[in-house]
């Protein structure tokens, strides 16, 4: 796998600079999934 | 009773699209690109109830504007053949409705929740099929990481082949374009006929680029894509343009897009 957290930090640095406000830094997710399943007869 | 939690990310498009050949089955002109973006995310839990079905985004009471929601909740209904009501509630850990993609997280955590919920087993494809009845992006939003929607009459979801980890930068802006009005206005661009020459090439070149994990390429592309569906949505003819607009800062015209 090709990982890049170090370009990550630096383009958020630069983007802040730029835009002063908040930047998210994220990565690519995965699919939709169930977090969780509850079934009670209460 | 019967609660199902689901989670997924929102979707920000490589190669994106405005324009659907049908509004009813939102199915688009052509397919699109997308990579999902952690830790962005939507969480959704139906609830069997009787009455009438309740949806609830972010606290709020969706009382106008249901329709597509009840397009994917009664397709799964049909499909399961049941017919008891849910109430959904629906939580964004990001702001909504400035192009961050919050409905394909949206919908697609709702179509798995509420097909756990009426014990209706989906594959991927078919779960991204009914998620697109809400948005088109959520189809990519189900299948996740980097995905293809495939166009035709039954548009679909699948995740492409890859080994790429990256990295996503995310700077929340203040205005957006709502997708809907993206999607009416491509429709009268003189332009949207050289998009769709176009777009089968762009498409074939970031399928390649993911695959071979060239983050440099991605970007260019992306890019060029962005430039290129914004030359179509900004020679619509529906009303006023919002694409272009004059942020809060000093840095001038900003344009943004989904898709």
């Amino acid at each position: 796998m090709n990982t890049y957290p170090a370009e990550v930090e630096k383009v958020a640095d630069g983007l802040k600079e730029v835009y002063g406000g908040e930047i998210i830094e994220g990565s690519v997710g995965d699919g939709a999934k169930i977090l969780e399943a509850k079934s009670d007869s209460g | 009773m019967i609660s199902i939690k689901a989670i997924a990310h929102p979707i920000q498009g490589l190669i994106k699209y405005h324009g659907l050949r049908d509004f009813g089955d939102r199915t688009p002109f052509h397919s699109s690109i997308s990579a999902c973006v952690a830790p962005l995310a939507t969480e959704v839990e139906v609830v069997l109830r009787e009455g009438e079905d309740e949806y609830w985004v972010d606290g709020t009471l969706i009382k106008r504007g249901r329709g597509r929601i009840d397009a994917v909740v009664n397709e799964i209904r049909r499909l399961a053949g049941r017919k008891e009501r849910i109430s959904v509630h629906s939580h964004n850990n990001f702001p909504s409705g400035i192009g961050l993609g919050s409905s394909s997280s949206g919908f697609a955590s709702l179509a798995l929740a509420a097909a756990r919920a009426f014990d209706l087993a989906l594959d991927d494809k078919n779960l991204s099929q009914i998620a697109r009845l809400g948005s088109g992006s959520a189809a990519r939003s189900v299948t996740g990481r980097f995905s293809e929607l495939v166009a035709g009459p039954d548009a679909y979801a699948y995740q492409m082949d890859h080994e790429l980890e990256m990295g996503i930068c995310v700077v929340p802006l203040v205005k957006a374009t709502p997708t809907d009005w993206a999607h009416r206005t491509v429709l009268s661009s003189p332009f949207l006929r050289a998009r769709l020459a176009y777009v089968e090439r762009a498409l074939e070149e970031m399928r390649r680029a993911i695959k071979e994990a060239d983050i440099a390429k991605i970007g260019e592309l992306a890019e060029r894509d962005t430039l290129n569906l914004h030359a179509v949505t900004m020679t619509g003819a529906e009303g006023a343009n919002p694409l272009v607009s004059r942020d809060d800062t000093d840095h001038g015209a900003s344009t943004r897009a989904a898709g």
